[in-house]
């Protein structure tokens, strides 16, 4: 090996031994970890909204070419469709679904008093069951606030805030835990309280429900305000199957998530829940 | 040289771009596929290694682990995947570095059947690769599980990564017949 080869080498060493010592020291201490990643998002947002899009559509004529329907509705949408006013829809589009999450949020709420800020999703990150929105510290975003949809379907809390966005830490996530109630329509019944846990790859269950309780497929759980951070009666999920083991303390019970990761174009995030406490 | 590069940077863009938005709308139950890993795969795992080592009576492991195309590639895929996690900062590079040279060690001992039997050892490499990375990132996420979730999401990844693999090879096969002589058009 000549002594070129072999300087070349030291150097590729020496680059990766200060790689690691810098990563190390960057993800021990967070250097300049935020900075870097609003503008990283700033810069990639309106990609990423294009991109977001792009499947939403692609899904949907997925889903329709599955069943069979897609050559009518492509028939339909070609006659309908102006080429020149394409683009002009697209943006209006957006503006009006904005305009009815707001309105369609509004009725739900109406007997609410939360201050809101609507938000969009920029990314999923499905590995750690976060959402990427739209908002951050400059809107007045903070940690642990509850984030809903326009149906109170509840989504998550806020994890951690950037300067122009958030990331939302989902239900399922493997680290979030909520306290719900069991709604099962008879109202003479006293409630039955329990606990959500996240599962990972947007799943979770229910778990800590006493043993004497009596639960059934398809009770619906809603957020119960023990712990502080979401306000009561927010939608969480569905009763699948229930897990009753006379060995274990607890039962448990498979549960179906409300939130569809594929339609959350628009979220909100409530901004006083905790002063109002 | 740089060209390549670029595009390298730019192929990497897009997949984390379409990870954090694209991707989520083709989940199976929640189960979606790593599409950065599986072009970061696909990179380390087709990159031969320079011809002048290659033919060297004392190529080394060294040489194999060590190229600054690889490197890089790790930097960018890392990257791209730590702006849109939100573990870590630094854990997916991490964790690619240490893909990156487990793969590197397994091509540079099979390197002599290397191109006959490229699936097999593709289908041996890429479980390892992918768990090893996978669960490396989970223990600083929450408990490790090892369900059948995991193994899911392992198969999809390996669809999509099969997929370019075949793609791949298709566009080589591709060029090689177009510089074929041709007597009659």
């Amino acid at each position: 090996m000549n002594i070129y080869t072999k300087k070349q080498n030291f150097l590729l060493l020496k680059t990766i031994i200060v790689i690691i010592v810098f990563l190390t020291l960057a993800g021990s201490f967070h250097l300049f970890e935020d900075q870097i990643k609003n503008y990283s998002y700033r810069a990639t947002s309106p990609i990423a909204k294009v991109f977001w899009r792009a499947g939403d559509s692609l899904s949907m004529l997925s889903k329709s070419f599955a069943g069979g329907r897609w050559i009518t509705e492509e028939n339909n949408n070609l006659k309908e469709e102006n080429q020149k006013l394409l683009s002009e829809i697209s943006s209006l589009k957006e503006k009006l679904q904005e305009n009815q999450a707001i309105g369609e949020f509004l009725q739900n709420t109406q007997n609410d008093h939360f201050e809101t800020l609507l938000a969009s999703v920029v990314g999923v990150d499905y590995a750690n069951d976060v959402i990427l929105i739209d908002k951050g510290s400059d809107d007045g975003i903070e940690e642990n606030m509850p984030v809903i949809s326009s149906q109170k379907v509840i989504y998550g809390k806020v994890l951690k805030v950037y300067k122009n966005f958030s990331n939302v830490m989902m239900v399922s996530n493997k680290n979030s835990v909520l306290d719900v109630k069991i709604q099962d329509g008879d109202v003479t019944k006293p409630p039955i309280y329990g606990a959500i846990k996240g599962n990972g790859n947007l799943s979770f269950y229910l778990d800590l429900v006493s043993l004497d309780a009596q639960i059934k497929e398809g009770d619906t759980l809603v957020s119960s305000a023990l712990e502080g951070i979401f306000p009561k009666d927010l939608l969480v999920g569905k009763v699948l199957s229930i897990n009753k083991d006379d060995l274990k303390p607890f039962q448990t019970a498979r549960v179906q998530p409300f939130f569809d990761i594929k339609n959350i174009d628009s979220l909100f995030v409530i901004t006083d829940y905790k002063k109002e406490k | 040289m740089w060209l390549r590069y670029i595009i390298i940077t730019l192929l990497f863009f897009i997949a984390a771009l379409m990870q954090a938005s694209f991707v989520p709308y083709f989940g199976i139950k929640g189960i979606m596929p790593n599409v950065v890993f599986a072009l970061f795969f696909l990179l380390i795992f087709l990159k031969k290694p320079y011809a002048y080592y290659y033919q060297q009576s004392n190529y080394l492991l060294y040489n194999s682990l060590l190229s600054y195309e690889g490197l890089f590639i790790v930097i960018v895929a890392g990257f791209f995947l730590d702006i849109f996690s939100s573990s870590y900062f630094g854990l997916s590079l991490l964790s690619l570095l240490m893909v990156y040279f487990i793969v590197k060690t397994l091509v540079y001992f099979l390197r002599e059947q290397q191109n006959r039997y490229m699936v097999f050892y593709f289908l041996l490499i890429f479980p390892c690769a992918f768990f090893v990375h996978t669960i490396f990132l989970q223990s600083f996420s929450g408990p490790i599980t090892f369900n059948s979730i995991l193994l899911f999401e392992f198969l999809y990844t390996l669809v999509v990564a099969c997929t370019v693999f075949y793609g791949y090879k298709g566009y080589i096969e591709l060029i090689k017949q177009d510089r074929q002589l041709r007597l009659f058009d």
